[in-house]
């Protein structure tokens, strides 16, 4: 029996998201924007998606008058992307010959 | 349509977004490479003023060491202000409280040497050196640092039985095997992978 796909996760870009905040401490908006080569409007909808199901914080504040948004994973986060990974295993697993 | 990709897809990019996020190592490799070159051009300095020079006050030569911690302070406020620094991972943190802390204990050493006696200090000093580039390597995964850091301690315990000038002569081998050469290669492989 395969566990389901997170599908908050199973999406291209939250998985680059999630797997980018999974190495790091708290990474800025543009750094996230940079590597995952997203538009800024795509990015905001899909960080703010993760926000809604606790697998992130944001924080947005104002640096030098500029405004500057903060993501860093949280601990259901970490524990959904090792649930994510898992399964993937899983699937993968019984896909080889 | 988004949802529609493979497994294989998913780990493409989980690997491929856990690479990006790898620490800055073009940084690190930055500070080795500084300290390193500006403790060398002291040591050597100093040994020239000792032997060739014969001057008393050789050992003023240290005093170029605040030029290079003046010139950090400027560059990372520098830094700040372009908002350099977009991302901040783990083993950024420790390295930075790992040579907060040694640099704190050099600074210390220094002063009980000055009121001492400076016998035995180069080998403390070329120790210290051991520890923060073996603790150095072990966060960055990256071995040239850690055969640094133990070349380090080996000539540690050859300086304690040497004369003060070869053990200013067994420092500048300690820089050069611990920070220089591992800090030219660690740049070399950053710039391998990101071509």
């Amino acid at each position: 029996m395969f566990a389901e796909l997170d599908p908050i996760l199973h999406s291209q870009l939250r998985l680059a998201i999630i797997s980018l905040l999974i190495g790091v401490k708290e990474a800025e908006f543009t750094f996230i924007k940079e590597k995952t080569n997203s538009t800024a409007g795509n990015l905001s909808v899909q960080i703010q998606k993760l926000k809604d199901a606790g697998y992130i914080d944001v924080v947005k504040e104002f640096k030098d008058n500029y405004p500057n948004t903060t993501c860093k994973i949280t601990s259901k986060g970490i524990a959904a992307f090792e649930t994510y990974v898992n399964a993937l295993q899983q699937y993968l697993k019984v896909q080889k010959p | 349509m988004e949802n529609e990709f493979s497994p294989e897809e998913s780990l493409r990019i989980i690997q491929s977004m856990i690479d990006k996020a790898k620490n800055n190592a073009a940084n690190d490799a930055f500070y080795f490479l500084f300290w390193g070159w500006l403790t060398l051009i002291i040591c050597i300095t100093q040994y020239v003023l000792l032997v060739w020079v014969k001057y008393p006050q050789h050992y003023y030569a240290w005093s170029l060491l605040w030029v290079g911690l003046i010139y950090l302070i400027f560059r990372t406020a520098l830094n700040n202000k372009q908002k350099k620094q977009k991302v901040k991972t783990y083993i950024d943190d420790s390295m930075k409280y790992l040579w907060t802390g040694l640099g704190i204990t050099f600074f210390v050493l220094g002063w009980i040497c000055a009121i001492n006696e400076w016998r035995n200090c180069f080998s403390l000093f070329i120790m210290l050196y051991g520890v923060g580039t073996f603790v150095s390597g072990c966060f960055l995964k990256f071995k040239p640092f850690i055969i640094g850091g133990v070349l380090a301690w080996i000539i540690a315990l050859i300086a304690a039985t040497a004369n003060y000038q070869n053990q200013l002569l067994l420092t500048c081998l300690a820089i050069v095997v611990s920070y220089i050469i591992p800090g030219y290669m660690l740049r070399y492989s950053y710039k391998n992978q990101n071509k």
